[in-house]
């Protein structure tokens, strides 16, 4: 299995241009969601809601 | 697999095992054109019966859809073993699955039925592989596919029967 090697801030730039794009908001906003636990209804959310997860983890 | 922090606790440590585009979970294109989008998160945990560490799974997040594209989404289940503050959700309330259709018999002016979480259990990665290809014919890429999968559920069940 391939290991992605990554820094937080990596994660954190990616996570950012994703939601920009997609769902109209910033990294932070969006790590805000996730951590109160808000299962969002958007099909894109929910799979960028995991990449959050992940640079939450690394807090 | 993205290492979701490394600590010298390992019960702090966490792993997303997916497919990715960069550092980017996506779906991947299944044999028959449709597409899958399967994430697992994985955490070290101590055994609450006999204080082992064992690897287990924190959620996960399985969505067959038509295409690549998110909004194509047909069917998905959903596990979260974990509130957000970390402690441990009752096993009823850890699984459900939601599937993306409106029944004709289904109640207009009720919750839009999409976002029913409808109840479930916590379902194996081999127990979706088997009903993609039993239910919608998505060819297997190998001849003894119930075989490997077989024996991997059947490793699952064993794992599990020590910790009870």
């Amino acid at each position: 299995m391939e290991v992605v090697e990554a820094s937080t801030e990596d994660l954190i730039a990616a996570l950012d241009d994703e939601c920009r794009k997609t769902l109209g908001l910033s990294a932070q906003d969006f790590l805000e969601l996730v951590r109160h636990g808000e299962e969002p209804d958007d099909p894109t959310a929910i799979r960028l809601a995991v990449l959050a997860q992940a640079i939450i983890g690394r807090e | 697999m993205l290492p979701s922090g490394e600590h010298s606790d390992w019960r702090r440590s966490s792993w997303v095992v997916s497919a990715f585009d960069g550092v980017v979970p996506v779906p991947f294109e299944l044999e028959d054109g449709s597409w899958l989008f399967a994430a697992q998160t994985l955490g070290v945990r101590e055994s609450h019966t006999d204080g082992q560490l064992w690897l287990t799974t924190l959620s996960y997040t399985y969505q067959w859809q038509s295409d690549r594209d998110d909004g194509s989404w047909i069917v998905r289940w959903c596990y979260q073993r974990e509130t957000p503050s970390g402690a441990t959700k009752p096993a009823s309330e850890r699984a459900h699955l939601h599937v993306n259709g409106v029944p004709s018999a289904y109640a207009q002016d009720a919750k839009h039925f999409p976002k029913l979480h409808l109840p479930a259990g916590r379902i194996g990665i081999e127990d979706l592989a088997a009903f993609l290809v039993r239910e919608h014919s998505v060819p297997a890429r190998s001849e003894n596919w119930e075989d490997v999968l077989e024996e991997a559920h059947q490793i699952f069940a064993n794992i599990q029967a020590r910790r009870t």
